[in-house]
């Protein structure tokens, strides 16, 4: 199997080449996994998760001819899945007019309606915890703990310092201890 | 699912108990989902190509219904109402002008003693303690907007005396008459050129630092 292009390489084939679905076909197939688990971390349906994806990627082939090359392409994808993350939960919560609080047991219930769910066990705990969290702080505490993303990135896709990120993600930990110790 | 050693260390850091949850990943989609979607993205992208606007595909029957003879005299009423409105507006003006010249015309006499023998660029004396009097007298009719009722008492005489005296300071002293520039009405600011505007907010400038300073 050969060795997938670099994104440079990918920008330059989309931009210049003759076959620029194959080359976009790429590009999916590199990141899609990264940017399906980003989005269902957030808003956990698997449905919700498809259509944000696919809406993405169609944004992105709108606007890939345009993409300046002075932010790598990696965080150019993050940046619009979060962005559309997060409107896609704002434009829910206006929808159904739902506050912080029930925008949470939507959430817990649909945690609690996997037929994997086991509300004993620690990392169902954590799924509810961080969902308990604030929608930006809890972008930034997934591409930390479950990406590993580098702050360096990070602050790229936020357009936030290292230095709030870090902070960012301390909070995030602290509210997640408190809220095991406490259920 | 391994951890990357110092993003572990440092969430050991934060929390001992965040760190000791198990690091997996909970959710699950199917096995197939996604070779299905790196196929379905690109005929999404087809579908969005292919949709080309074409006025002629539009059904030319219009949808919606308006009154009989709406546009009969449509242009005519337009024009109507345009009238009215102008007349409407001119009145307004006409009707106000004579007011605002007087009231215009007392500040601009306080502001033009004030501006032209008072400030600091001719002379750096303070102010006696009438003139200070008088222009804070001014300033307390300026904010409160009490303008109608001070010309009330003024005699129509004296105000056409004075408008013949400085006729050339009208167009500044309608401006003044308004207590602030933001609350201009376009139409207004259209009635007085650029310099006219220029002059007197510079000549403010000059009244407000030299008020402050005493």
């Amino acid at each position: 199997m050969s060795n997938p292009l670099d994104d440079n390489e990918l920008i330059f084939q989309f931009k210049n080449g003759n076959n620029r679905e194959y080359t976009f076909t790429q590009i999916i197939k590199k990141y899609q996994e990264k940017l399906y688990w980003h989005i269902r971390r957030m808003v956990i349906d698997h449905d919700d998760t498809h259509d944000i994806l696919q809406n993405l990627f169609i944004k992105v082939w709108k606007n890939l001819d345009s993409f300046r090359e002075d932010s790598q392409l990696y965080t150019w994808l993050y940046r619009i899945a979060t962005n559309e993350t997060l409107t896609f939960l704002n434009s829910k919560k206006k929808k159904n007019l739902i506050s912080f609080d029930n925008e949470f047991i939507n959430l817990s219930n649909k945690i609690e309606a996997d037929k994997y769910f086991d509300g004993n066990k620690l990392e169902w705990k954590l799924q509810l915890a961080i969902q308990k969290l604030p929608e930006k702080q809890r972008a930034v505490f997934n591409l930390r703990y479950y990406e590993e993303m580098p702050y360096e990135k990070m602050s790229k896709i936020f357009n936030t310092s290292e230095g709030a990120l870090k902070a960012s993600y301390h909070h995030a930990v602290k509210k997640i201890e408190h809220f095991i110790l406490n259920n | 699912m391994n951890r990357d050693i110092n993003i572990q260390e440092e969430l050991s850091e934060i929390s001992i108990i965040v760190a000791n949850i198990p690091f997996v990943n909970v959710y699950t989609c199917s096995s197939d989902y996604f070779d299905d979607l790196s196929n379905q993205v690109p005929l999404l992208i087809n579908d969005y190509k292919n949709q080309k606007f074409e006025l002629k595909d539009i059904n030319v029957n219009n949808t919606y219904q308006i009154p009989q003879g709406y546009f009969d005299n449509f242009s005519e009423n337009v024009i109507q109402a345009i009238d009215h409105d102008v007349k409407a507006k001119k009145s307004t003006i006409y009707k106000l002008t004579p007011v605002r010249f007087a009231i215009a015309a007392c500040i601009v006499s306080i502001l033009g003693i004030f501006i032209y023998n008072f400030s600091p660029i001719k002379q750096n004396n303070k102010l006696d303690p009438n003139t200070a009097s008088l222009i804070k007298e001014a300033d307390l009719i300026i904010n409160n907007g009490s303008f109608e009722n001070e010309i009330n008492e003024v005699d129509e005489k004296d105000l056409v005396k004075y408008l013949q005296e400085r006729g050339q300071d009208v167009d500044a002293a309608l401006i003044a008459s308004l207590v602030d520039e933001t609350q201009l009405n376009d139409e207004e600011v259209n009635l007085y050129d650029g310099e006219t505007l220029s002059k007197y907010m510079y000549e403010l400038n000059i009244q407000q630092s030299n008020y402050n300073n005493n």
